[in-house]
């Protein structure tokens, strides 16, 4: 073994190459060639020493899978789940001689650093959002069992799957470890890699595998958080959608701007609350709301031709009391509107302007900034 | 409002270079002055380091970059990605940075110490604002 403790600059460009391409496969939309994808399943049973499947079934959403997959599963005893079995094994064996020479410094040097940025954007965000979204379905159709103990629930059926948005960290992580330590790759991850890679998400069973399609949309922020404006942020085929703001689950009337400032009072979580304002703007919500003015309408020192105002918020908005800072253009745009935007404030805060040097400030950093330097600033906008 | 029209040569430019406090749409640059915490000051402002490639300080929700360019005389120190402020700048005498943006324009920072911060907002936590 040639690892020394210490990752090379050419090793480190190539593992993020790979995690990359694990990024861009993970996001693509396009068709899965499902001829394609059921040999590469056929491959990872046959890795797997198990009796090839003999169907597999597709469906064009993670929600219609399931939906089957709890089918088979409620309706035959004969179909129990394989996933674990594609996960012993050889790649088990590998991963004892990893562990034991190299596993530390290496998830030091780069798990850490590589696989977290693949477990934020496709575990945390685009599969956790989809399970939860189906939970809620599928708790619909076939009930909550009150019984933890019972041999069938819905979390059960959609723990048997597979899917590039949640194995992705890990056959990233093992492949590139494996390859550095120069153990050789074990045939299950290298068929598992490339079934998972060209598949969306998938239920293998005994002789049988539930296949499913890739999203026709799938839309993220600047951060990869899923977002989308007045669409879905991630819709398949036939037309199972799930709506975003921001990476936070919302509903689609939310997305599509229906709420009134009423409803949107009404909602019971603080955080959709805050999402389903900003989808229609701070400045409208403060109209629809009536909200109350506090102090005067001052021009703003820190941006020529701007104008400050600062308004109560009611105490059922946010979590925490807030006050909002709306800043408005004095010029008008060429459609004749003027531009303006909304800052949440602290709601101890009465004054515009020391409300505007707020949205600078930083408690963790020792460098504050006060009305008078917020006044001073030089602005390219 | 601070500016320093300095005439760098070789370079014709009408952005103004600027020593104060600048703004580049919801990015702050702040000057960071001698009195100011100043152990955290030296020891900050020794961590940073000449850029070799134009880096990405962070990227607005519109898709539009703030880039940092490697130019003589200018040091960038990054600090942990989460926070509200993202990294220290210093910029020798005689020296300018550049701060670019494809929508607001360039931003020409002249010698001294920087912290450049993103804008914040009281939600159920104060978080960062994406522009």
């Amino acid at each position: 073994v040639s690892y020394d403790g210490n990752i090379s600059a050419e090793q480190m460009a190539d593992i993020l190459a790979d995690r990359e391409e694990w990024m861009r496969t993970a996001r693509m939309t396009e068709r899965c060639d499902r001829p394609a994808a059921e040999e590469a399943i056929r491959a990872v049973y046959h890795a797997a020493e198990l009796e090839e499947p003999k169907i597999v079934l597709w469906f064009d959403s993670p929600f219609s899978g399931a939906y089957a997959a709890a089918m088979l599963s409620k309706l035959g005893k004969t179909r129990p789940q394989v996933r674990d079995e594609f996960q012993m094994g050889d790649i088990d064996a590998a991963r004892l001689q990893l562990w034991e020479q190299l596993l530390v410094p290496l998830r030091e040097d780069f798990d850490s650093s590589i696989c977290d940025s693949l477990r934020e954007q496709f575990i945390a965000q685009s599969r956790n959002l989809t399970w939860d979204e189906m939970t809620g379905w599928l708790d619909q159709i076939f009930g909550t069992p009150s019984d933890d103990q019972a041999d069938w629930n819905v979390t059960k059926v959609l723990n048997g799957s597979l899917s590039i948005w949640y194995e992705a960290y890990w056959l990233c992580f093992y492949r590139n470890a494996f390859k550095i330590a120069e153990i050789p790759e074990p045939e299950k991850l290298t068929t598992l890699i490339e079934a998972t890679k060209i598949t969306g998400w998938w239920w293998p069973m005994r002789n049988i595998v539930v296949a499913t399609d890739r999203p026709t949309i799938l839309s993220v922020d600047s951060q990869g958080q899923l977002h989308n404006t007045g669409k879905p942020a991630i819709q398949y085929a036939d037309g199972y959608s799930l709506w975003a703001w921001h990476g936070t689950r919302v509903t689609q009337d939310i997305i599509e701007g229906r709420l009134s400032a009423e409803d949107i009072l009404r909602l019971p979580n603080a955080e959709v609350r805050r999402c389903a304002i900003e989808v229609r703007g701070w400045d409208w919500f403060i109209e629809d709301a009536g909200l109350q003015q506090v102090g005067p309408t001052v021009a703003d020192p820190g941006n020529p031709g701007q104008f400050l105002t600062l308004y109560d918020v009611p105490e059922q908005v946010y979590e925490e009391p807030v006050r909002v800072l709306l800043c408005t253009n004095g010029t008008e745009e060429r459609d004749g509107t003027r531009r303006r935007f909304g800052l949440t404030v602290p709601a101890e805060i009465s004054d515009p302007i020391a409300a505007a040097a707020w949205g600078y400030g930083d408690d963790d950093h020792p460098i504050a900034v006060t009305p008078e330097m917020y006044a001073q600033l030089a602005r390219r906008c | 409002m601070q500016k320093t029209d300095v005439q760098f040569e070789g370079l014709v430019t009408d952005v103004p270079v600027i020593t104060g406090p600048q703004a580049q749409g919801d990015l702050l640059i702040l000057p960071w002055l001698e009195d100011t915490a100043p152990a955290q000051r030296s020891a900050d402002a020794d961590a940073a380091k000449p850029l070799t490639d134009a880096i990405v300080v962070i990227t607005g929700d519109d898709g539009h970059d703030h880039t940092l360019h490697p130019m003589r005389g200018v040091r960038w120190h990054a600090y942990t990605p989460d926070g509200q402020t993202l990294g220290v700048l210093t910029v020798d005498e005689g020296s300018f940075a550049v701060l670019g943006h494809m929508k607001h324009g360039d931003s020409h920072i002249g010698p001294g110490v920087y912290v450049i911060r993103c804008q914040r907002e009281q939600a159920d936590e104060v978080r960062r604002l994406a522009d």
